[in-house]
């Protein structure tokens, strides 16, 4: 069964999705800003698994009205591409990073890993200076 | 509990700091049994990896006993020995699933960090930044060890605890390094550094069947040490041309692998180490690639260069022609602890891998600033301080 047939025997999530569309397709790529692209994670779980989930995990479902959410089959048998992009300014690009993350850890581990808290007693200022920026950080980044 | 904390430049101390606790149910809380200084802790200790904050706990090559296990571990028990490998694996990702444990998806809690600077992002580790997830680190009375049925290992009967701390990190390191690099029987095998590391990797090199193994380094007392324990051939570079004594010593071709395990503030003599401290005083590049850049001139035509030594950044003067003229393979990567630590308890547990002597300063962790002191400046001829809290 090729990718799309897949997608459209989805049920669930897979149903709720558009597949292989022309925004992320292998077609000759017009200018686009980086704001302009899909976030993209890749889940190391089959497409079926992933498609036919009733529902994602975390966060991603609850922005689920405010984005514009694909899944496809990765090359190669490695698991299920999921890409994103906001369709309203009610969800920020850092906001669905962060959401893609933690989606992806859940349906890999069925948890998010967590640093120890307090990371440490008396960070100073330095390192609160880098509070700030490691509390930027999960939504930063090359997604 | 108490815990040596990175309180700033060149400044460690033990604290204060509250105990750990299990936050998911794959968490155990391991009760230290010793805790060794690695040499990529001192890249904290200097500054040079600007990602901490004081008061984090830093250390990341351990063992100890197992005193509380969450509701997910199935692998292990309170009362268990485990060494525990320093990077965190979820066990469950792409990269766990295919043995490339250094690069888990799932463990690195500050992601946008590396992916900013490298494009991408390697798994958690203990003790080292909060551009790798800002996770406590080992040299601590106590730690919690996320994903504890991967992270953790079981140390079998037979294997002492000095022994298996240093399966924690060096031992395996160093064997990636030549077996990642290739290592086939009847090569000649060069080194870059006799730390502990170093010495794991020749030693690894000589048990994948390596017919000669050189070890390149500037402090005697270490290259006494890996020739009395090991059998390596080694060259002291501030009193050898390395260069022409590998070329001498392998028919004029180079040696067939070269291992680098030396990291970013390498030293060297002369024009090039002066060039190299004057470009990243001035923040002109970030890392000090003095034995790559040997490593990969002297390597042989359709070797290979294997880089184990901690790099942060960028580099200048990279011999990219070289690499690319002379047909080399070129690799990198932090440990994947958990593909080889297995197998390296059993090699200990048989006595083909010693490691007890690299252990050249086991201290108390009230001791611990001290410690890195001994080892940060090669007093007493340290190799490793080890520290029991």
């Amino acid at each position: 069964m090729n990718a799309v047939k897949k997608a459209v025997a989805a049920t669930g999530v897979g149903a709720a999705v558009v597949l292989g569309g022309r925004a992320v397709g292998r077609r000759r790529e017009a200018h686009r800003d980086r704001s302009e692209h899909w976030l993209a994670v890749t889940i190391d779980r089959p497409f079926d698994a992933v498609s036919g989930l009733e529902a994602l995990p975390g966060p991603l479902e609850e922005l689920r009205a405010h984005v514009d959410l694909r899944l496809r089959p990765a090359p190669g048998d490695r698991g299920t591409e999921v890409l994103a992009v906001p369709k309203d300014d009610d969800v920020s690009r850092e906001d669905l990073r962060v959401a893609l993350r933690k989606t992806k850890s859940l349906i890999e581990t069925g948890t998010v890993i967590q640093p120890d808290t307090p990371p440490t007693t008396h960070p100073g200022p330095l390192g609160r200076v880098l509070r700030l920026v490691v509390g930027k950080s999960a939504g930063e980044g090359r997604l | 509990m108490r815990a040596l904390c990175w309180e700033g430049v060149n400044d460690v101390r033990v604290q204060d700091v509250p105990d750990p606790k299990i936050l998911d149910d794959r968490d155990l809380i391991l009760r230290v049994g010793l805790s060794t200084a690695c040499g990529s802790d001192l890249h904290l200790l200097t500054g040079h990896i600007p990602f901490m904050q004081a008061g984090d706990v830093i250390g990341h090559e351990f063992m100890g006993e197992v005193v509380e296990v969450g509701s997910g571990v199935t692998r292990h028990r309170p009362g268990d020995r485990v060494v525990v490998a320093s990077f965190i694996g979820c066990g469950e990702c792409w990269y766990c699933r295919n043995d490339l444990w250094s690069l888990c998806d799932n463990t690195n809690t500050n992601p946008g960090i590396t992916q900013a600077l490298w494009g991408a992002d390697p798994g958690g580790i203990f003790g080292y930044s909060h551009a790798m997830g800002g996770f406590r680190g080992s040299h601590a009375e106590y730690v919690r060890v996320p994903f504890a049925d991967h992270t953790a290992i079981p140390i079998p009967e037979g294997v002492d605890d000095l022994s298996a701390v240093f399966a924690s990190d060096s031992a395996p390191t160093g064997w990636m390094g030549a077996d990642l690099g290739g290592v086939r029987p009847g090569d000649v095998v060069a080194v870059w550094g006799s730390g502990a590391v170093g010495q794991m990797a020749a030693r690894a090199a000589q048990l994948l069947g390596a017919e000669r193994v050189v070890v390149v380094d500037r402090f005697d007392y270490r290259l006494r040490q890996a020739e009395h324990v090991f059998g390596v051939e080694t060259l002291n570079y501030e009193h050898t041309d390395i260069g022409a004594a590998l070329r001498e010593m392998t028919g004029g071709r180079g040696p067939d692998v070269c291992i680098e395990a030396v990291g970013c503030e390498a030293h060297s003599y002369g024009p090039q180490h002066a060039y190299d401290q004057v470009k990243s005083k001035l923040k002109l590049e970030t890392d000090r690639p003095i034995a790559v850049r040997e490593a990969i001139h002297n390597c042989r035509k359709g070797g290979s260069v294997f880089v184990l030594g901690v790099f942060s950044g960028l580099v200048d003067k990279f011999p990219l022609g070289a690499v690319m003229n002379k047909g080399l393979t070129l690799r990198g990567a932090q440990q994947h602890g958990q593909r080889y630590i297995p197998m390296l308890l059993d090699r200990m547990a048989s006595g083909e891998l010693t490691t007890t002597h690299l252990a050249t300063h086991v201290l108390p962790l009230e001791e611990g600033a001290h410690g890195y002191q001994l080892f940060k400046d090669k007093e007493d001829d340290c190799v490793r301080a080890v520290f029991h809290p």
